[in-house]
């Protein structure tokens, strides 16, 4: 009978212990592994909400982070105040920054259809 | 008043999710950092339209790329058990390098155990207490109560794990172990080789009176320089780490204050073995090799997905002492391509003591260095990609 190998350990945080366990049973299973390494668990969606504009880019991420894009910013505006977004877009785009809270509410950006 | 470059302060998080950033904690995050680098470098199209003139239009600016060099001082994590999942801060970046943290939390077996038989000066059988599946521990600090007197002498490492309970060992002992063994608890950062994606971080830094939120931060590259302190000269082991990222926010704001993080030790009293034998030496430096790209992706703002790692050569280079060769033959090793442990370990005593392992190295060609009065030779050593093949530990 072939010697069990214990497996390649995948990135994250391993607690050791919980493996020790399954090799003392003789066999330690990538389920082991899996079960007994910590990873960073991604919190939800990467976007939730976007407003394209001819030259200006709102998005509403994950977060609660705002985010407005487009020339002579030199970086991207970014918040996570509501209010000083508002602000930011009708500065730059003269406009009212619309209330929604889900991707359906977004209007669909202009030349697609809707 | 001017801004002083010691008014630097640098804070990190694992980040969960690509292209969010995560808020470091403080003061629980700061992670003490030197000799911190940020570069920003302009992305330029040349533009090629005729002006009716000699006279050509400047290049277009349309981008920028963010990179940033620091060194973390090699202190280990201290206190009086193994710290907690993703809590010890420089393994955040270990981790971020394709590392796999390791935590021991109690030692195996909880009670020293006596040692199996058929021990010799380079391999400890365990004893019933241990695992029979083989590699299980590969890289791990081995105590062995008859090996001297104190923690750190007593630890030696473990390089090879067979179904057989045998344990190869880095070091060579005066007498085979014949009392009591444990597995140490160890806190660990091991290369891992398998195919998950390390994770990114997202950091705060601040420098010149302005705090920078970066997002999507890759490691692109990581040196581990230790340099032998002698009696005339002193010097810090440490992480030299490059990262690529992502501005995601900045704001005027003064750097907070960084508190001090204790002794840092230095590579002297310790152990340097190579090959099974104790070499002497003034440095040794491994180099993970790393090749990062950034996916590109007109979708995100700056065209492009966050970095990621899409290859690591490890390599390790020395400068060690010239032996004899009938006393310590590196040509031959190097003619003959056989796989080599080589073990460093040094510090004062329970989670102050840092290991660093690498199990399998092929030695490349020495070059014999006759420039000063004492007879050297540089030679760098070829890490394959095992499981484990790179190891950092603090023993508890």
């Amino acid at each position: 009978m072939p010697d069990t190998v214990f497996p390649p350990l995948p990135s994250g945080s391993v607690d050791f212990g919980q493996l020790h366990e399954a090799a003392m049973k003789g066999e330690v299973t990538q389920a082991d592994v899996d079960k007994a390494t910590t990873r960073p668990q991604p919190r939800e969606a990467e976007r939730v909400a976007t407003i394209p504009t001819p030259d200006f880019r709102y998005e509403a991420k994950a977060g609660g982070w705002h985010e407005i894009t487009g020339p002579g910013l030199n970086e991207p505006f970014r918040t996570q105040d509501r209010a000083k977004a508002a602000k930011k877009w009708d500065e730059v785009t003269g406009e009212a920054l619309p209330e929604f809270t889900a991707l359906a509410d977004v209007p669909p950006p202009s030349g697609d259809d809707a | 008043m001017a801004q002083k470059s010691t008014e630097t302060a640098l804070a990190l998080k694992i980040q969960a999710t690509p292209g969010i950033f995560d808020t470091p904690t403080l003061p629980a995050d700061f992670l003490r950092v030197a000799n911190l680098r940020p570069q920003i470098s302009s992305v330029t199209i040349d533009n090629p339209e005729y002006t009716g003139s000699v006279a050509r239009n400047a290049p277009d600016v349309t981008g920028k790329t963010f990179t940033m060099a620091f060194n973390i001082l090699m202190r280990p994590p201290g206190g009086s058990g193994v710290p907690g999942a993703n809590e010890y801060l420089p393994g955040r970046v270990l981790q971020a390098c394709k590392f796999t943290e390791i935590r021991n939390t109690v030692a195996i077996p909880e009670a020293p155990e006596a040692v199996g038989a058929g021990s010799t000066t380079t391999k400890a059988v365990l004893g019933a207490s241990a695992s029979a599946v083989a590699q299980t521990y590969k890289g791990f600090p081995l105590w062995l109560s008859d090996n001297g007197t104190g923690l750190k002498r007593q630890t030696t490492v473990i390089v090879d794990y067979d179904a057989n309970k045998g344990a190869s060992l880095a070091e060579t002992l005066g007498a085979p172990p014949a009392a009591d063994y444990q597995i140490l608890p160890f806190l660990g950062y091991y290369r891992s080789v398998d195919a998950s994606d390390p994770p990114m971080l997202s950091m705060q830094v601040w420098y010149g009176g302005n705090r920078y939120d970066l997002v999507d931060v890759q490691v692109t590259g990581l040196r581990i320089p230790v340099n032998t302190s002698t009696k005339t000269q002193g010097s810090y082991p440490a992480w030299e780490v490059t990262v690529s990222a992502t501005i995601h926010a900045s704001a005027a704001e003064a750097s907070p204050a960084v508190t001090p993080g204790g002794t840092t030790p230095t590579f002297k009293d310790g152990d340097q073995w190579l090959a099974g034998k104790a070499v002497g030496g003034a440095s040794f430096t491994i180099d993970m090799g790393i090749q990062s790209e950034d996916p590109p992706n007109p979708n995100q703002p700056d065209g492009s997905d966050p970095s990621e790692i899409v290859s690591s050569t490890a390599r390790m280079s020395m400068q060690r002492q010239f032996y004899s060769k009938d006393v310590f033959d590196t040509l031959g090793m190097a003619d003959a391509q056989q796989q080599h442990p080589f073990w460093a370990q040094w510090g004062y005593g329970s989670g102050t003591i840092i290991g660093v392992v690498v199990p399998q190295a092929r030695f490349d060609f020495p070059n014999p260095d006759l420039g000063g009065a004492l007879v050297n030779e540089t030679g760098d050593l070829m890490i394959d990609a095992f499981d484990r093949s790179v190891g950092i530990y603090f023993p508890y």
